[in-house]
């Protein structure tokens, strides 16, 4: 979500020390998701600080059959910078689901979204990545 | 089949249908994405959601982040957390064994002292206290006279007053039938108001021991103390009574009731 694997350590730390303190004072939430939902707002905090994501019209292209081949050619740390590009709570939806394989419910509790915006972020989200990947990795290359 | 003749609802869980079919645990989706299954544009979506998959999972995790999970127990739970002890049913529970551990503390107090033939000595204590003078016969003699008395009155042949007792002065005596129907003798002397029962036949006791260690018991709260004179005492005798196994009891063995040491 933050697209810099230090500010991401400083805050899995953070939010690590966190719950440690709320076990040992016996204070933990019974919300199953709350170390998620603490990690989240973190997150969020830290990247309104530092360089902001110049906010720009992405291209859709429909998913193409050979964006599989496309993918594999990819560097993680370019899909890791492209999600952290993206606005919230688009961002939010795409690493919840991607990264963390949360099914549609939990993401609809830690987003606090609707399953229309959930579904239209993550539509919206595969259609833009799918054009980025035509760009970066060409179809013809990934053949 | 396209995408596109799924109900407005089964497209966007469509769209939402998760990347693991392990994961899909919810009936709504599994129904979509049946609907959906058919179709090239979710099959697409699903390669493409995978491929993703697959490429995150290939993020390799610094070494530093790894030592913090590399212990299961991150976080130590302790065993016994307080607000366990304010859930009202584990406070109730709590509270019954309380009860429950203070009678059995109570009942182990209470019969700590107690002896052979306990039950019986408790017993006359409380006809000795509930006796009123209007039941008894007027008798104002020495109580070691009464033994004739019993004799030629009631028939009570051997029943005679020890000698430790015989110089009490007598106010009135009676004799009746217990519950088990054993006739017994209640006499009242004046010394402290107390209540002698004669229980038994001498010749029945002819262990000297026993019959050489009768003695006083005391009377209070329902305990039998032999230790003490300024309480209100009574007087047990005939069957056969001796020393406690504990300091300051005293045992009695009634006639017909034979209790073990």
């Amino acid at each position: 979500m933050l697209g810099d694997a230090r500010k991401a350590q400083e805050v899995l730390g953070a939010t690590l020390r966190e719950a440690t303190l709320r076990s040992a004072n016996g204070e933990t939430p019974s919300d199953p998701f709350w170390l998620f939902r603490d990690a989240r707002w973190r997150c969020l905090e830290t990247s309104e600080h530092g360089l902001q994501a110049e906010k720009v019209e992405f291209q859709e292209h429909d998913l193409s059959p050979s964006a599989p081949a496309q993918i594999e050619r990819l560097d993680v740390n370019q899909l890791a910078i492209w999600i952290s590009a993206a606005p919230e709570p688009q961002r939010t939806a795409l690493a919840l689901f991607y990264l963390d394989e949360f099914n549609h419910r939990e993401i609809l509790s830690l987003a606090e979204l609707k399953i229309g915006e959930i579904s239209r972020l993550l539509a919206n989200g595969r259609r833009q990545f799918q054009a980025w990947l035509n760009t970066t990795v060409p179809q013809r290359e990934a053949k | 089949m396209k995408i596109a003749r799924l109900s407005r609802r089964q497209r966007l869980l469509a769209n939402c249908a998760p990347i693991s079919e392990e994961r899909m645990n919810d009936r709504s989706m599994r129904a979509a994405v049946f609907c959906a299954r058919g179709s090239g544009e979710f099959a697409n979506q699903q390669r493409f959601d995978r491929a993703l998959a697959a490429l995150v999972q290939s993020v390799p995790i610094p070494p530093e982040i790894e030592e913090w999970f590399s212990s299961e127990n991150l976080v130590p739970r302790s065993k016994w957390k307080w607000k366990m002890a304010q859930n009202p049913a584990v406070l109730a529970v709590a509270i019954a064994l309380a009860v429950i551990a203070g009678v059995f503390v109570l009942q182990f107090l209470e019969h700590r002292h107690d002896f052979p033939g306990a039950e019986t000595a408790r017993k006359l204590l409380m006809v000795a206290a509930s006796t009123r003078s209007v039941l008894l016969d007027p008798v104002r003699t020495d109580a070691g006279a009464l033994g004739d008395l019993f004799f030629m009155k009631h028939q009570l042949e051997h029943y005679d007053v020890p000698p430790a007792f015989a110089d009490f002065r007598t106010l009135g005596c009676r004799v009746f039938d217990d519950d088990e129907g054993h006739r017994v003798a209640q006499i009242w002397v004046i010394e402290k108001r107390n209540a002698v029962f004669p229980l038994s036949r001498r010749e029945k006791c002819q262990d000297r021991r026993r019959l050489g260690v009768f003695g006083l018991a005391l009377c209070r709260a329902g305990r039998l103390d032999r230790s003490g004179a300024r309480e209100k005492w009574c007087l047990f005798y005939g069957g056969v009574a001796w020393p406690g196994k504990r300091p300051g009891t005293i045992c009695f063995e009634n006639e017909g009731i034979r209790h073990s040491r």
